[in-house]
């Protein structure tokens, strides 16, 4: 026991002792799930419509009720307007322009004055399209309707955010929004994280012949690679729930309501939501950190170590696209080592999580876990 | 006292890399283990520092073998080669503490110990700089004295004047003429016939994961009809290599 608080101290204060080494622990995760957070959804937007940016609505025949409207909510909101009467519209149409503008994401607006109707014109075939619609609709129009029915033609006020009795709604859009990218890339983060800090601690020090040296140390040589473990899982617990606050701080700041924002704004978890999270992060790390240690005493080239060590991220990468195209996971999905803790992390954003989810995660990591420690011990001759 | 009975060791199933060698190292006596590259002395150094198992045959340092009282031969043995490169970031000083705690020494002890052998070895000067800012004569050093920490009775270096300088290679084999007369058994494997004729009180030549001679200079010179210690070494090789 003495022997493996001396190891992770030791660990520990090793990145803490080089900026370089606690900056690339600490902050470069978090600012590398910032960046992946705000870059996706323009990657998405490209692969989708074939534009990096957001194209502005496009407005025929608005009334000037409408226009009015928009210029007093002008900065509130993400879009901005073109605006154009129903004979360009036409000429537009007829030129084929409207359709190519369509599969490009801008949005078209069509006031009908003689129904008194609007139509929201969008590419179908883009699911970013089509939440853009919806997003404006919702944003945009049922306030604009709202206070033609309730005040009359012109007087309106705008809805401005209440945090009493917006925050739930906002929340529940946010959380939902989030559940599909937040988990995987979270779980992502910590096996990288977990990677390059065992290839230091195992792969590197084996290489370099300093892991002989602690091996012939008075510590059980399970004592040290346990001590490892711990360390790596500790400084990767650590830098995850940094990732974690950074998510929110962004969260928060982010006032857009963007349809197509990966961090919306008002993401929101009760404590008791935030615990659970809090468990499956050390649990997933600890899991990750046996894979990585298994891997490198499977082998005995470096360049191989390398290379095996970086096959879970294809996984996690195929994963991460697969949770963004799913919804709720299945019960066999919080059994899967790994997996599951994207299954627990994405039911807690859903509010849909229940604790047999959480148990069957404990169950299947834990023991996944030990299996693998002691696979790697017998293989190392270290239960003699 | 080491004692090596019959070790054999096989990587591969058709393979042996060491072939049943045997042999004792009594108390103040270095034993030296002279061969080519790949005649298995590292593997059987490493026997030795019990980083690995030997197939079949048994090694016993003070009569404990490793199966039974691993961490007790621990704290008997210093082992050292040149291959090891201590964590970059690092200072010889922080390893020391380092080790030290992983030793079981009482912080004064560690402190006096560390002035004395930083003293001896010539670290002072650089014990606060990084691993990665010291030339390789330095980090051998460090990397002797981290070994050396708890004043182990048995000490196996592996090639241990390999890459340094003269200056440091004369310190480096005082050093362990020194801890001989302390009366430390010590077991050193080497491919420098100076350093072997120089230090060894007995010599092994292994060839092929066998030891083929043994004895001290003058009498393997002597039986092999040689006119020095090199010589008798290339004719006991031919006498003995296989070509596979």
């Amino acid at each position: 026991m003495r022997g493996l608080l001396i190891i992770i101290r030791w660990e520990i204060s090793r990145i803490y002792s080089n900026w370089r080494r606690a900056v690339a622990t600490f902050v470069i995760p978090a600012a590398v799930m910032m960046v992946a957070l705000c870059i996706f959804p323009y990657l998405i937007n490209y692969m989708l419509t074939g534009s990096v940016s957001e194209k502005p609505v496009t407005i025929v025949n608005a009334p000037d009720t409408f226009i009015e409207y928009i210029e007093q909510t002008k900065g509130t909101t993400v879009y901005t307007y073109n605006s154009m009467p129903e004979e360009e519209f036409t000429e537009l149409w007829e030129s084929g322009e409207v359709v190519k503008q369509l599969k490009s994401g801008t949005l078209f607006v069509i006031f009908n004055s003689n129904t008194h109707s609007v139509y929201v014109g969008c590419n179908g075939n883009s699911s970013i399209a089509v939440s853009k619609a919806e997003s404006f609709m919702e944003v945009v129009m049922d306030p604009f309707n709202d206070s033609l029915a309730a005040q009359g033609q012109i007087v309106y006020s705008m809805d401005g955010f209440n945090p009493v009795t917006k925050l739930l709604d906002y929340r529940s859009g946010a959380n939902f929004g989030a559940a599909r990218v937040i988990p995987p890339v979270i779980v992502l983060l910590i096996y990288y994280c977990i990677y390059s800090l065992t290839s230091d601690m195992f792969a590197s020090e084996r290489d370099r012949g300093f892991y002989d040296k602690l091996l012939m140390t008075p510590v059980s040589p399970k004592s040290i690679m346990l001590g490892k473990i711990i360390a790596s899982t500790i400084l990767v617990t650590g830098a995850s729930y940094i990732t974690f606050i950074f998510l929110f701080i962004s969260s928060w700041l982010n006032r857009s309501n963007s349809s197509t924002s990966l961090i919306p704004f008002g993401l929101f978890l009760l404590p008791d939501q935030l615990a659970v999270i809090a468990v499956v992060i050390p649990v997933t790390a600890f899991l990750c950190a046996a894979i990585c240690v298994n891997i490198i005493f499977s082998i005995r080239r470096m360049q191989d170590v390398i290379l095996n060590l970086q096959m879970p991220l294809i996984y996690l990468m195929a994963d991460l696209f697969y949770q963004i195209f799913s919804v709720n996971p299945g019960w066999l999905e919080f059994t899967i080592p790994v997996h599951g803790s994207i299954a627990v992390i994405k039911a807690v954003f859903l509010s849909e999580y229940k604790a047999w989810q959480l148990i069957c995660l404990l169950v299947s990591s834990i023991g996944f876990t030990i299996l693998l420690l002691n696979k790697t011990f017998k293989k190392e001759g270290y239960n003699r | 006292m080491i004692s090596v009975n019959d070790v054999h060791k096989s990587y591969t199933r058709n393979k042996e890399t060491i072939k049943g060698v045997s042999f004792e190292v009594k108390d103040g006596m270095i034993f030296g283990l002279l061969g080519p590259n790949g005649a298995g002395k590292t593997t059987l150094m490493q026997m030795i520092s019990t980083l690995l198992s030997p197939t079949s045959g048994s090694i016993t340092i003070d009569g404990l073998n490793a199966k039974d009282n691993l961490l007790e031969i621990h704290k008997r043995i210093g082992y050292l080669t040149t291959e090891v490169r201590l964590d970059p970031m690092s200072t010889p000083d922080k390893l020391w503490d380092f080790f030290g705690e992983l030793y079981g020494i009482p912080r004064e002890q560690s402190l006096a110990r560390k002035e004395e052998l930083f003293g001896k070895l010539g670290i002072m000067p650089f014990k606060d700089k990084r691993i990665n800012e010291l030339s390789t004569g330095m980090k051998q050093k460090a990397s002797i004295a981290i070994s050396l920490i708890h004043n182990p009775p048995v000490i196996i270096f592996d090639e241990p004047t390999n890459g340094l300088d003269i200056l440091t290679s004369k310190q480096v084999t005082d050093y362990l003429l020194e801890l001989k007369n302390e009366g430390h058994s010590i077991i050193l494997s080497t491919h420098i016939f100076s350093v072997a004729e120089s230090l060894c009180d007995e010599i092994a030549i292994l060839v092929d994961g066998r030891i083929v001679a043994q004895g001290d200079v003058e009498s393997l010179t002597r039986q092999s009809e040689a006119k020095n210690f090199e010589e008798a070494f290339f004719k006991i090789y031919v006498e003995h290599h296989v070509e596979e």
